[in-house]
This record gives structure tokens, sequence and C-alpha cells, in this order.
């Protein structure tokens, strides 16, 4: 018995898509494919020896754009979290009750896709590390994280002892982040420090403190009245090596440094440089003891190419994803997709 | 080439919606049989996405055209043109990835196409050359994590590979994954 091909109806596939795509409802490919499944059953019985039935020619331009579109924005994962996301802003989203009375609260990073390893996001106040190689991107993380709280009008500081304030800001409008606003508005601040002004300065509070270890130091010269939601310091590498050589006065600084971020209740991110495959995550080791959580960020050499990938090692306070996934650096900044796997670059 | 084409239908119609098989190909008919198992692949589909890693697309879209697969059906994934010419222009039905090393990010382009509900056919050109740039234990990983990906899907796929790779550990490992091995003659 010959059976009568049913007549696909791309019209309706194509408004389908354009609704949803004009919903912005694009993050949930799954979900795109319900909607076509009063079509897609009928095709699926098919066997490959009769003709697909006669369609128009697809719009492939179209089809291309959506997917592109999706390759940016990293998969969300969780419906919940959007859910959450969508009814109030990014730092009381994952407010929690956790027995009797205790309110706990977590802030986004707003990087597409990173948010999703989290069960509900950082923890408030903790102190992050981000490791890393050159190139994996825990500068541009840092401060896509300072550009999407700036502009919630929360007050975010960018310590540097690196590059720039200028340089910073040139590396930002590269993004299409629009720094110069936020810093008018008063919600960013782009500070550069000299490790070594900070290490001679330590030093001399020791030498005059002689025998004296939890002397009260102010490792941060903030402005007066200035109190930062959130606070980036690029990097504890530099700062190291400022101390060459001076370790124990470095070790009393760094712990200085995460108890007065702990007393300005700030979310803290604290870049640090390692090999592309770190098997300590800083310096001297004792910034992820110190720390709450530690991020890696990879840039694995695979044949000719290079392949990003990020991993949440640890986050005191909070269940994460404990598994690598991949992340992609484009011209909008970094996207992280929980989902997909990475392949090689460990072995 | 009509002759060719009626070789490989043969040996192809078999498959059914969902299923995903190995064709083996002899080594010195593989550029004739590709164009002919497209044509099938495409005659049977309503969208199909197909990579290739072997041929650069002004060379192959052509090639396929020739052979009677209709291309308006296809969504090229390209890993091997920006590699010669990293200045090509963006083409409406090509996405474009880095190399043919660059697997997480052929992974992730297959993922978010396979995911727009569009597709019911593919073509993988070819697991040879996946081999030449990739070491086999991260190419089997590879595969097996496309294949899951096809499946959740229902989508029809054929994997294409050199007679010369028959004893490969990846063709071994591959025959576990898919639904069916065929040896094109």
């Amino acid at each position: 018995m010959i059976k009568k091909k049913p007549k696909i109806n791309m019209a309706e596939i194509k408004n389908q898509i354009t609704s949803e795509l004009k919903n912005g409802n694009t993050k949930d490919g799954d979900k795109k494919l319900k909607s076509n499944q009063k079509v897609k059953p009928e095709v699926q019985k098919e066997k490959l020896s009769g003709d697909a039935p006669v369609t128009k020619a697809f719009d492939m331009a179209k089809i291309k754009k959506e997917i592109s579109r999706e390759l940016k924005k990293g998969k969300i994962s969780k419906p919940e979290a959007e859910l959450k996301a969508q009814r109030a802003p990014a730092e009381h989203a994952a407010e929690q009750i956790v027995k009797g009375k205790r309110v706990r609260k977590y802030i986004k990073t707003g990087v597409p896709g990173f948010d999703d390893l989290f069960e509900n996001g950082i923890p408030k106040g903790n102190a992050v590390l981000m490791a890393g190689g050159a190139g994996s991107g825990k500068t541009i993380f840092c401060l896509q994280t300072l550009s999407y709280h700036a502009n919630k009008g929360h007050k975010c500081f960018y310590m540097s002892f690196e590059e720039s304030e200028e340089r910073l800001i040139e590396h930002m409008e590269e993004f299409g982040w629009n720094p110069r606003e936020m810093i008018k508005k008063g919600n960013l601040m782009l500070k550069r420090m000299s490790p070594f002004e900070m290490s001679r300065s330590v030093e001399g509070m020791l030498e005059r403190e002689k025998g004296e270890l939890l002397i009260d130091l102010d490792p941060v010269v903030l402005p007066e009245n200035y109190k930062p939601d959130i606070v980036v310091v690029d990097s504890l590498t530099a700062v190291a090596s400022a101390f060459t050589g001076k370790e124990d006065s470095y070790r009393i600084y760094i712990e200085q440094l995460f108890r007065f971020f702990e007393k300005l209740r700030a979310t803290s991110f604290l870049i640090t440089e390692t090999k592309q495959i770190p098997e300590i995550f800083s310096t001297t080791g004792v910034e992820e003891f110190l720390a709450d959580g530690v991020v890696v960020l990879y840039n694995f050499k695979r044949g000719d190419i290079r392949e990003n990938a990020i991993e949440v090692l640890k986050m005191r306070g909070e269940k994460h994803r404990k598994k690598i996934v991949a992340s992609q650096i484009s011209d909008e900044g970094i996207t992280v997709y929980p989902e997909q796997e990475v392949f090689g670059g460990m072995e | 080439m009509q002759q060719v084409i009626n070789k490989v239908k043969p040996e192809i119609k078999g498959i059914e919606q969902g299923e995903t098989v190995v064709l083996v190909i002899p080594n010195e008919l593989y550029s004739q049989k590709i164009g002919g198992i497209a044509r099938t692949v495409a005659k049977k589909s309503k969208a199909v996405c197909y990579v290739s890693l072997n041929k650069l697309i002004n060379a192959l879209e052509p090639k396929l055209k020739k052979s009677g697969a209709d291309v308006s059906k296809f969504l090229f994934v390209d890993g091997i043109t920006k590699s010669a010419n990293p200045n090509i222009e963006e083409a409406d039905n090509v996405m474009y990835v880095g190399s043919a090393s660059a697997l997480t990010e052929i992974s992730l382009t297959l993922g978010k196409i396979f995911n727009s509900g569009h597709f019911d056919g593919f073509i993988f050109d070819s697991l040879s050359t996946l081999l030449v740039y990739n070491n086999p234990k991260t190419v089997g990983k590879f595969v097996h994590n496309i294949i899951n990906k096809i499946k959740a899907k229902n989508m029809t796929a054929v994997f294409t590979a050199l007679e010369g790779d028959t004893n490969s550990s990846l063709l071994k490992e591959c025959s576990m994954y898919v639904d069916n091995v065929v040896h094109l003659k």
C-alpha cells in the first residue's frame, strides 16, 4: 500500500519561529522542537526509501542567523532560574530561607550560561579566586561582571595592578559595555595601583610593628564613604611579584586583604595567573585556602587551535556543577555553555 | 554520474528515519559516491545539516549540485575553508568553524543546529578526515557525543569513512554507537 505523504505547512513553521523570536524565547531549543511536533511525527515514520514531501526552499540565511544568535547566548538549562531572574533583580533572585529564619543572598555574574553552573548563584560577600593562564579570559570575565552590576546601579570597584585605567576603559569599549557612562554615574571606579608601593608600605608597617602579625593595615585605599558592592583585584600575581623574597609579608598582606573585603561585605573577584592547566591556583596556595570560591578558566591547545573552558572548582555555601564546560570569547564578551562537553586538552 | 547514484541508493534505502549509519566507501570512489549520498539524503529529508571537513565549500557545493542534490535544503558546517582562507566572506548557508581540530566548536554548533528543530537529515563528511586532525580517543568521545545529540532529536544521520580506515579503532568503536555500518561497493 502506498502511503500518502503529508504536506508540511512551512508557513506555519515559519510563523511559530518568528513568534518565538519576538517573545525572546530562543534559549530553549527543546521547547522550539516541541512546538514543531505537530509536523515532525508525520515525517518520523517515513522511510528513506520514500521521497520527502515536496517543500518550499528553506530560508537558510534566516535559520543561520537564528543559530548564530543562539551560539552567543549559551544554553540556559534551568527554566526556574530564568523565571526568578525575570521576577526580581539579580541580587534578590536567589534569596532563600535556610533552616529557621536565616536569609542568604546570592549574586549573578551576568555572564551568559555561567550562572547556570550554580543552584542559586555566588553567595553575596564571597571572595572568589579567578585562576587561569594567559588568554583564558579572566580580565574579560571580571569586567563583564562589573558591567552587569554597574548597569544595575551597584557600586563596582576595579583595582588594577597591571593595566592603566584608560586601557581598561578601551578594553570595555571594545566589547560595547560603555564604561564612561558607568563611571559618570558613579557605579564604576577603575583604579590603577602600584604593587611595589603597596609592598613598600606593607614592609614599612611590618618594620614598625615588629613581631606583631595581626597589624591592622588598610590593604586598599578607597575614597572616603565609598563602599563597593563588587570588587575586582587584577591581579594577586602582580602583587605577589612585588613581594618577591618577602613571602611572609605577602601572606600577611593577603590575609589582611581577605579580611578587609569581608568587613566591607563586598563580593570580590581576585585574579591569579596560573599555568594553562593548573595544579595550584595561586602563587603561594594560601589564596585558594582563604578564598570562598575558586573558578578556573582554561585555554586549551588542540592541534592548531585553542579552546576555552571554565570550571567552578569550589564555592563555599553553594551547590555547583562539578564539570569543566566549554566557553567562548567573542566580541560581545564571554559565553559559557553549561551543557557542552570539552574535547581534549586535558589528556 | 547516474550510475553512481543508482549504486548508492539501494544500499542506503533501507535506512529508517532516526537511524544512524556509518557508510564505508572505497578510497578510489569516495568523491564520486559522496554526491550520490548527499542527493539521496536530501531527497528524503526536510532539511539537512552537512558537516564538511574534506572539501572547500566553493568546491563542494557545485559538486553536490552537479550530482543532483538539492543544496537549498543544506546548511553546511565547514571545518576546512576558514583554515585555508581566514578572510572568507560569510555565506547564508554556511557556518564556518576554525578547523577540523575545533571539536568543541563543532559540537556546540551542531547542538544549536539540532535544537533549532528544522533539521531531520545529517551528513558527516568524514570520520577519516577527523582522524587526520585529532587523536582516535578524542574523536571517539566526540562522535559518541554527536550521536547522542542526533538520537535525542530522532534525526537520520550518515557518517562517511574511507575503506582504508575499516580496521581503525575509531570505526570499531563507532560500530557500538551507530545502528549500522554499511560497506559500499
